[in-house]
Order: C-alpha cells, then sequence, then structure tokens
C-alpha cells in the first residue's frame, strides 16, 4: 500500500501559523489597529510603517496557500471515515476550508493596496483597512460550520478502532462556538466585541491556532493507521 | 460498577469546554460593568424582568422534562420518553418566542446593541445563550426522531443522555445569564 502523506502534508497548516503570527507581529497588528481610529490616525499608521505592512501582507498572501495541504490532509482522514458511501462531509470540510483561506487573500490585498499608496486621501485608506480586518474577523459561520462538519464525521465514523478519538468531535464543536462571536464586530468600534475585542479578535484567534495544531497533530496519527480491512467500515 | 457520567466522555468536553467560554463572557461583562455601574444599572432597569423570569420558569421546566425523558428511557418506558421529549421541545420553542417578543419590543422603543454598553452585553451574550438554544432544539429533535423503537438500545440512551447534558447546560447557562443581566445591581 502506498504511504498516506496526509500525515505530512498537514503540518504545513501549522507552518503558516508561525508566519500568520510572525507577520501580524511585524506589521504591528498585534494587538490590532483599534476601529475606533480616525482616518488621519489610520493614515498616518500606514504611512509610518509601509514597508512593514508590505512585506508582512505578502508574506501572508503567498504561504496562505499552505493552509490548503492542512485542509487536504483533515479531508482525506474523513474521507477514510465516510469510506465508499457519500462523501458529503469531506467535501463540505473542503469547501469551508477553501473558503476560510480565501480570507487571508481579501485581507492582505486590502492591506497592500492601502500601503502602496499610503500618501493618497486618508478615507481611501481608512476604507481599505476596515476592509482588512473585517473580512478576516467577520465571516466565521463557514468556518463554523468547518468545525462542525470535522466533528460529524468524527462520530460518525464506525471503526472498531476510529481514526480519531471521540472527544476530538466534541472539541470541533466547541471551537465552532468560540469563532461565532465574530459576525457582530461591523456593530462595534469599541469593546469586547469590536474587531480588537477580547470575543472577536483574541480568543478567536488562540482558538483557530490551537486547533489548526491540534488537527494536524490528529490527522497525522490517523494517517499512521493502515486502512487494512475494508469490512471494518460497512 | 461505580457512579458513570451520564452521555459519553466526550460531551462533557464540549460541556466544560463552554463553560470556559460562558466563563469569558461573564468575566468580561462584570468587568465592564464595574467600571461604570451606574450607567448599567439604569439601563438595566429598562428590561422586561417579568418575561425573563417568565423564560427562566420555562427554560428549567423544559430541563426537568428532559431529565424525565432520560429517567424513564432507563427503566424502559419509550412512550414516556417520547412524551417528555416532545414536552421539553414545546418548552423550548417557547423561550425562542418568548425571546424574539423580548427582542422586538426593546427594538420597538428604539433600544438596540449600540444603544450603550449595557444593551451591547444583553443582546450578545442572549443572542449567543439563544444560538445555544436552537442548537439544543435540534438536537432534542434528531434524539426524539431516534426514539422510534420499543426499548430504547444502549446507543439510543447514550444520544439521550448527551442531549438532556447539553440542555441542561443551556439550562444553567440561561440562570447565571438572567442572575447577571436582569438581577445583579452594582
Amino acid at each position: 500500500m502506498k504511504k498516506d502523506r496526509s500525515g505530512d502534508l498537514v503540518w504545513a497548516g501549522p507552518i503558516f501559523i508561525v508566519i500568520l503570527v510572525a507577520a501580524f507581529a511585524f506589521m504591528g497588528f498585534l494587538p490590532p489597529l483599534p476601529p475606533s481610529w480616525g482616518k488621519e490616525q489610520v493614515a498616518q499608521y500606514y504611512r509610518d510603517n509601509q514597508t512593514q505592512i508590505l512585506a508582512g501582507s505578502m508574506l501572508v498572501m503567498q504561504f496562505s496557500g499552505l493552509m490548503f495541504l492542512w485542509v487536504a490532509g483533515v479531508s482525506s482522514q474523513l474521507r477514510r471515515i465516510e469510506g465508499e458511501g457519500s462523501r458529503a462531509l469531506s467535501y463540505a470540510q473542503l469547501l469551508f476550508g477553501f473558503l476560510a483561506n480565501l480570507l487571508f487573500l481579501i485581507m492582505t490585498l486590502s492591506w497592500t493596496v492601502a500601503a502602496f499608496r499610503a500618501d493618497r486621501s486618508a478615507e481611501l485608506v481608512v476604507m481599505l483597512n476596515d476592509l482588512g480586518w473585517l473580512a478576516i474577523v467577520m465571516p466565521v459561520l463557514s468556518v463554523s460550520l468547518q468545525g462542525f462538519v470535522i466533528g460529524l464525521a468524527i462520530l460518525s465514523d464506525s471503526r472498531p478502532t476510529p481514526l480519531f478519538p471521540r472527544w476530538a468531535a466534541y472539541l470541533n464543536f466547541w471551537v465552532g462556538v468560540l469563532f461565532l462571536p465574530g459576525a457582530v464586530a461591523p456593530f462595534f468600534k469599541t469593546g469586547p466585541f469590536a474587531w480588537n475585542g477580547f470575543l472577536v479578535f483574541w480568543v478567536p484567534i488562540a482558538a483557530f491556532i490551537g486547533w489548526v495544531f491540534l488537527m494536524a497533530w490528529l490527522v497525522s496519527r490517523a494517517a499512521a493507521v493502515p486502512d487494512d480491512v475494508k469490512t471494518a467500515n460497512q | 460498577m461505580g457512579r458513570r457520567l451520564p452521555g459519553e466522555e466526550g460531551i462533557w468536553v464540549f460541556v466544560l469546554g463552554d463553560l470556559v467560554v460562558f466563563t469569558l463572557f461573564f468575566g468580561t461583562y462584570l468587568y465592564y460593568r464595574a467600571e461604570a455601574p451606574q450607567d448599567y444599572d439604569l439601563a438595566q432597569s429598562q428590561l422586561n424582568l417579568a418575561l425573563g423570569t417568565l423564560n427562566t420558569l420555562i427554560l428549567l421546566t423544559s430541563s426537568w422534562l428532559v431529565a424525565q425523558a432520560v429517567r424513564a428511557a432507563r427503566s424502559g418506558k419509550p412512550g414516556h420518553v417520547k412524551r417528555s421529549l416532545m414536552g421539553a421541545i414545546g418548552f423550548g420553542f417557547v423561550f425562542c418566542g418568548i425571546k424574539v417578543i423580548e427582542y422586538t419590543e426593546k427594538f420597538g422603543l428604539g433600544i438596540g446593541v449600540g444603544t450603550n454598553d449595557f444593551f451591547m452585553f444583553f443582546f450578545m451574550l442572549t443572542g449567543i445563550h439563544l444560538v445555544h438554544v436552537v442548537i439544543g432544539l435540534i438536537v432534542l429533535v434528531m434524539v426524539y426522531r431516534q426514539m422510534s423503537g420499543l426499548v430504547p438500545t444502549t446507543s439510543k440512551l447514550m444520544w439521550l443522555e448527551n442531549g438532556a447534558t447539553y440542555w441542561h447546560l443551556v439550562d444553567l447557562l440561561w440562570i447565571i445569564l438572567f442572575a447577571l443581566l436582569y438581577v445583579l445591581r452594582a
């Protein structure tokens, strides 16, 4: 039997996370720029940190593709669980993961364009800055559904020894719930539900980081289990 | 055999995890509340305490009915299980209906998430809790549909216990929310 590569590929996700966090720190976006800042203040920040923002955005944009390897690794294990039957859950995970990664592209493209001509009208800079932040914190429901789909697939495993431990399913449900507050970010400019808030930025980002690492570890463990008994799926 | 946890171990991962999340919510709320207790008290007096109390009783009744369903399932009375579950689901829908009435009443008075910090927390925390109620109702309906056989199998009983555990969590969280949002005074 050919070696299952998903156990190796999936570690591309954690590598991207390291690049993402480093780039955010480099751009001075940890903590995030407050949504309460006036347009002149935002434009001034982009002018003062133009090179850092361009470089950080470039790094994240170029390497966000690594997350697709993580998504593919997860889905290939979900497909093993689903076996020869319906592949709805593994396909759904692929699509939700695909959408989530496009957000990194939209975010970095907005910030790049904002910094590209940072001496332009402050109103345009603040608009592009808003676009980037809202793009990354707000569209959470599809990422939550990604967690729920992974959880459902794990629970549906009928092998005598399941590929994933069952607690991992409930952990995915929980992570899905942690992401949810991000949905309300556009209603607030200050407080815990604004885009730099505790419940919209810090908790979801911590959950996302933990989730990417944990799933990488669980997938690489599952990939090491040989698929020797075809009847186990029946 | 010693006392075992109801449901499977995994559901308790979710329960404890969700309690951590809501502890963060409650802590954040109390932190901001302590900064301006008078403002919060003033805004809080605009809440409809009667509807809040009614919803607390409704959710407690619903929780009790789910507990009755689990007890009936353990002693092998499938008819009783389905009746109790149906009642619990019905009260869950009533809870959602009252919540919608309460929100509509607030919107009618021109009160929304942006009115002040108290109402930001009020709508956010009760809204996130309402999402939990809706998820719980979906789970209870799924469990109800499984309860077709005469005697519940071990796996059906496990799902019933999982659903019941989650529903009790939803109830517990509401009771804390009710105390913090409707009752607490600085």
